[in-house]
C-alpha cells in the first residue's frame, strides 16, 4: 500500500501528492550511494581488518600466541616500534607518554596443576603469589605500573596496583612483585582464573628502548629468598 | 514531573562548562557585565540569551541551582512540546500515542545530556524546533525564532541561512517580514554583545582551535554519540555504521520522496531538507575545524538530523522507517537509560559522572582557597567549578577566560602535557604572572611541579572526589585515567602571611 493509498484511506490530504511527471531516485542508486558514505567514513576511521580482528586499537605484538599486546599508546603521532625478538619484546620509540601492554592468560609456574585440587593444596594456600617478568632499558629507566586485570582489559573489578623502576642497564633485570591481595579462591586453594590478564603500564623518558619478558604468575612459599617486597603505590 | 525528578537528582553532578555559565551570569548580577573575571571584557560565555535568563533566576534567588536545573528542564520539555508540534503540522493529522512517545523519547534522549548539564543547547534546540514549526504554519515570526535559536548558539545561523534561502527561492513569505523578524530575533543579543565585548564571536571558539591541535579525523571521531565508541567492542565498524545511519535517516525520507514542482513547495518537504542539510552542516564544519566535540554540542547536529527521519515516518508509517529511528537511538537511550538509572541512586553509571563528582568536590576546595585568600589570583586549567567557588580573579590557563594565555599555545607534547587535545598550566604563562595560587588536577601541573619554580609555591595535594563519590568510582590504573588528585600551589609569601608553621608536601 502506498503512502498516497494510505492516507486516502485515513481521509486527510497529502502535504505533496506524487504527480506523474515527478522524478525517483532509484533504489539501487540509493544504495550505492549508502555503501560509499558507508565505505568513505570505514576509510575516515581506519576501518580495516586490523580494526576487525579481536582486539580494538592495538599492535598485536605476537599474532600467535596472543599473549602480550600494545593496547594503548598516548600520543596523537606515536613513533613506536615493536619487535618480537627472540629474547623478548623490544619498545623503541619517542615523544610517548605512556603505552601499555596487557598480557593475556599469563603464564603461570609451579611444578603441578593448579587449578584442580590436589595434593600440595594447603601449601599452596600458604605460598606467595608473585608476578615477574624480566626486563631491560639501556636508556634511563622507565616507570612501569603493574596492574591485575580481573575480567580482562575492560576490567571493572578493583585492580591493584604495583609501581617499580627498570634500572637503566644492558642486562636484564628480573622484576618479581608480590600480589598483596592473593587469597586462595573458593574449593580450589589455586585457582587463578578471575584474573585473566596482567596490565602493564609504561611511562617511558622521552627517547626510549625497553625490552620486556614473558610475565608469568610464579606460585612460591612464603619467605622464600629472592623475593623483593614491591614497591607498592 | 520524571524530567524534573531526573535533572534535580543530578544536580550534584553538574559538569565544568555548566559553571563557567553560572559564574558569568552572577557577575552579571553582581556588577552589571556579563564577565568571567570582572573588568575584563572576554566573551567566555558562548550564549548571550543564556546569560541573560540565568542572570534573571540568580537574582530571583541567588546560588540555587535546583532553580537553574529546573528551568533547563522545562526549556527542553518545550523543545519537545515544539517537535510534536512541528511533527504534527508536517503530518497533516493527529500523531498516535505511540508515535508521539517515540519522537518524545528520542528527542529526550538527544538533548538529555545538554539539559541536565543546563547549558544554552537545549535553549538554542527548542527555539529552533519552534521557529521550523512555525515556518511550516508559514508564520513570519518563524525567523525571529531561528534568529534566537542563532544568538542562543552561533551554530544555527547556518540554520536561520538556509532557511532564508529555501524562503527566497520559493517566496514562500512576505521576505521583508520575514527579514525584520530575524532582526527582532537576533539583534538584542548582537547589539549587547558588540557593546560588551565588541565581537559577536564567543572566546571560546577563538581559543578552541588554538589549544587542541586535533587532527580532522579526530574531531570526525568525536562527532556521535560516546556510547558508540564506549560500548561497542568492534567501533571502527560500529562507528562507520552510524555514521552512514545517521546521514541515512537525514537524507533517505527526503531522497525516497517523488520529487515535482509540487513537492519542492511543500512545507514539510522544506523544513525535512533545511534540518537535514543544516545537521549535517554543522556536524561537518565541527570536524571540519578540529575542534574537541563536547556531548552537549551533539544536540544541535543530531536533533536536526533526527527531524526529517521523523517527519518521514509519520508521512510513510511503515515499519521499516520507525525501525531505523529506533536504532539510530540505540546509543543515545543507553546513555539516557544511564541517566535514569544515576538519578535513581547509582550516579556512578551516569555518562559524567567522573566529571561532575571532580567539578563538585573541585568546586569546594576552590570555596576553601576563597576564604583564606580571597585577594590573590587564582590560575587554574578548567575554569568551570573552581570559578564558581573561588570569586576572585582566575587566570585560566586554557585561555577561555584569559586570552593571554593563548601566546604560550601549542604546547609541546609530550614536554607539557599528554597529547594535543589537553589543556593544562602552560608553564611559562605561570612563570610569566607568578599567580598567588594555582590549582588543577594533577595531570595538569605535570610540567609545574617538575620545573624549579614549584620551590616557590607550597604544595598541597587534594583527593579529587569526596569520598563517597570515590568509593563509587570504577577502578582504573594508575597511568590511564590516572587524575586523583587536585594539586594546590599556594606562593610562600602568602602561605607565610596566614600560617606560622611549613607544611608537609609530596
Amino acid at each position: 500500500m502506498t503512502a498516497a493509498a494510505k492516507h486516502e484511506i485515513a481521509g486527510q490530504p497529502l502535504s505533496s501528492e506524487p504527480t506523474a511527471s515527478g522524478y525517483v531516485i532509484k533504489a539501487s542508486w540509493l544504495v550505492a550511494f549508502y555503501l560509499a558514505v558507508f565505505v568513505a567514513f570505514g576509510l575516515i576511521v581506519n576501518l580495516n581488518w586490523k580494526r576487525l580482528s579481536l582486539v580494538q586499537d592495538v599492535t598485536q605484538i605476537d599474532v600467535n600466541v596472543r599473549r602480550l599486546i600494545v593496547t594503548r599508546q598516548d600520543s596523537i603521532k606515536p613513533k613506536l616500534s615493536v619487535q618480537h625478538r627472540h629474547e623478548g619484546f623490544r619498545l623503541t620509540g619517542s615523544g610517548m607518554r605512556g603505552i601499555q601492554l596487557t598480557a593475556f592468560a599469563p603464564r603461570f609456574e609451579r611444578p603441578c596443576k593448579l587449578d584442580v585440587p590436589h595434593r600440595h593444596s594447603a601449601l599452596v594456600a600458604e605460598d606467595e603469589m608473585v608476578i615477574a617478568f624480566a626486563a631491560k632499558t639501556p636508556r634511563p629507566g622507565a616507570q612501569i605500573f603493574v596492574s591485575l586485570g580481573f575480567k580482562g582489559p575492560r576490567r571493572d573489578e578493583p585492580i591493584h596496583e604495583y609501581l617499580t623502576t627498570v634500572p637503566m642497564g644492558k642486562d636484564w633485570q628480573e622484576v618479581r612483585l608480590k600480589v598483596e591481595s592473593w587469597r586462595p579462591n573458593g574449593p580450589f586453594p589455586s585457582a587463578l582464573n578471575p584474573i585473566t590478564s596482567v596490565l602493564f603500564d609504561f611511562k617511558p623518558t622521552s627517547d626510549f628502548d625497553l625490552w620486556l619478558r614473558e610475565p608469568r604468575f610464579v606460585a612460591q612459599p612464603r619467605q622464600s629468598a629472592g623475593l623483593a617486597p614491591p614497591a607498592t603505590n | 514531573m520524571a524530567w524534573l525528578a531526573l535533572h534535580l537528582a543530578l544536580v550534584p553532578y553538574l559538569v565544568e562548562d555548566s559553571y563557567i555559565h553560572f559564574r558569568v551570569a552572577e557577575n552579571l548580577v553582581n556588577t552589571g557585565n556579563p564577565y568571567f573575571n570582572p573588568g575584563e571584557a572576554v566573551k567566555t560565555s558562548s550564549s548571550t540569551p543564556w546569560t541573560w535568563l540565568l542572570a534573571l533566576l540568580l537574582w530571583l534567588a541567588p546560588r540555587n541551582l535546583n532553580l537553574l536545573v529546573v528551568f533547563s528542564a522545562l526549556v527542553s520539555a518545550a523543545g519537545a512540546v515544539a517537535t510534536l508540534v512541528l511533527l504534527r503540522t508536517t503530518a497533516s493529522r493527529k500523531l498516535l500515542w505511540w508515535e508521539v512517545l517515540i519522537a518524545l523519547v528520542t528527542y529526550l534522549s538527544i538533548v538529555q545530556s545538554a539539559s541536565i548539564a543546563t547549558m544554552e543547547t537545549a535553549l538554542a534546540l527548542t527555539f529552533a524546533t519552534a521557529g521550523l514549526a512555525a515556518f511550516a504554519h508559514r508564520k513570519p515570526w518563524a525567523f525571529c525564532l531561528l534568529g534566537l535559536a542563532t544568538a542562543t548558539r552561533l551554530e544555527f545561523a547556518a540554520l536561520l541561512a538556509s532557511t532564508a534561502i529555501v524562503t527566497l527561492a520559493t517566496r514562500a513569505m512576505p521576505l521583508r517580514a520575514c527579514l525584520l523578524w530575524a532582526v527582532a530575533g537576533s539583534a538584542p543579543s548582537a547589539l549587547f554583545d558588540l557593546i560588551q565585548y565588541h565581537t559577536l564571536v564567543p572566546h571560546a571558539a577563538v581559543a578552541k582551535p588554538i589549544i587542541h591541535q586535533l587532527s580532522w579525523v579526530g574531531a570526525f571521531s568525536l562527532l556521535l554519540p560516546e556510547a558508540i565508541l564506549s560500548e561497542f567492542y568492534y567501533h571502527g565498524l560500529v562507528y562507520a555504521a552510524y555514521a552512514t545511519l545517521y546521514v541515512l535517516i537525514a537524507t533517505l525520507p527526503l531522497l525516497t520522496l517523488t520529487w515535482s514542482r509540487d513537492t519542492v513547495r511543500d512545507p514539510a518537504v522544506q523544513v525535512m531538507a533545511i534540518a537535514a542539510v543544516t545537521g549535517l552542516v554543522i556536524a561537518t564544519t565541527y570536524a571540519v575545524a578540529r575542534s574537541i566535540i563536547f556531548p552537549w554540542y551533539r544536540a544541535l547536529y543530531l536533533g536536526l538530523l533526527f527531524l526529517p527521519a521523523l517527519m518521514g515516518a509519520l508521512r510513510n508509517r511503515t515499519l521499516g522507517s520507525y525501525l531505523l529511528i529506533v536504532a539510530a537511538s540505540l546509543p543515545l537511550l543507553f546513555d539516557f537509560g544511564g541517566s535514569v538509572l544515576a538519578a535513581c541512586g547509582r550516579p556512578e553509571v551516569a555518562r559524567h559522572f567522573l566529571e561532575g563528582a571532580r567539578a563538585r568536590h573541585t568546586g569546594k576546595v576552590a570555596a576553601e582557597l576563597y576564604r583564606e585568600y580571597p585577594e590573590a589570583t587564582l590560575m587554574t586549567s578548567e575554569i568551570g567549578a573552581v570559578g564558581f567557588g573561588f570569586r576572585g580573579r582566575i587566570q585560566d590557563g586554557a585561555g577561555i577566560a584569559s586570552p593571554e594565555a593563548l601566546r604560550y599555545y601549542p604546547l609541546p607534547v609530550p614536554a607539557e602535557r599528554y597529547d594535543a587535545a589537553d589543556a593544562p598550566v602552560p608553564l611559562r604563562y605561570l612563570k610569566d604572572q607568578r599567580p598567588g595560587l594555582v590549582m588543577a588536577v594533577d595531570r595538569h601541573l605535570d610540567a609545574v611541579l617538575s620545573d624549579p619554580v614549584r620551590a616557590e609555591y607550597v604544595h598541597v595535594r587534594r583527593r579529587l572526589y569526596d569520598a563517597n563519590d570515590d568509593a563509587r568510582r570504577a577502578s582504573e590504573t594508575l597511568l590511564w585515567d590516572s587524575i586523583r588528585y587536585l594539586d594546590v600551589l599556594i606562593r610562600r609569601d602568602l602561605w607565610r602571611a596566614r600560617h606560622a608553621e611549613p607544611v608537609e608536601e609530596p
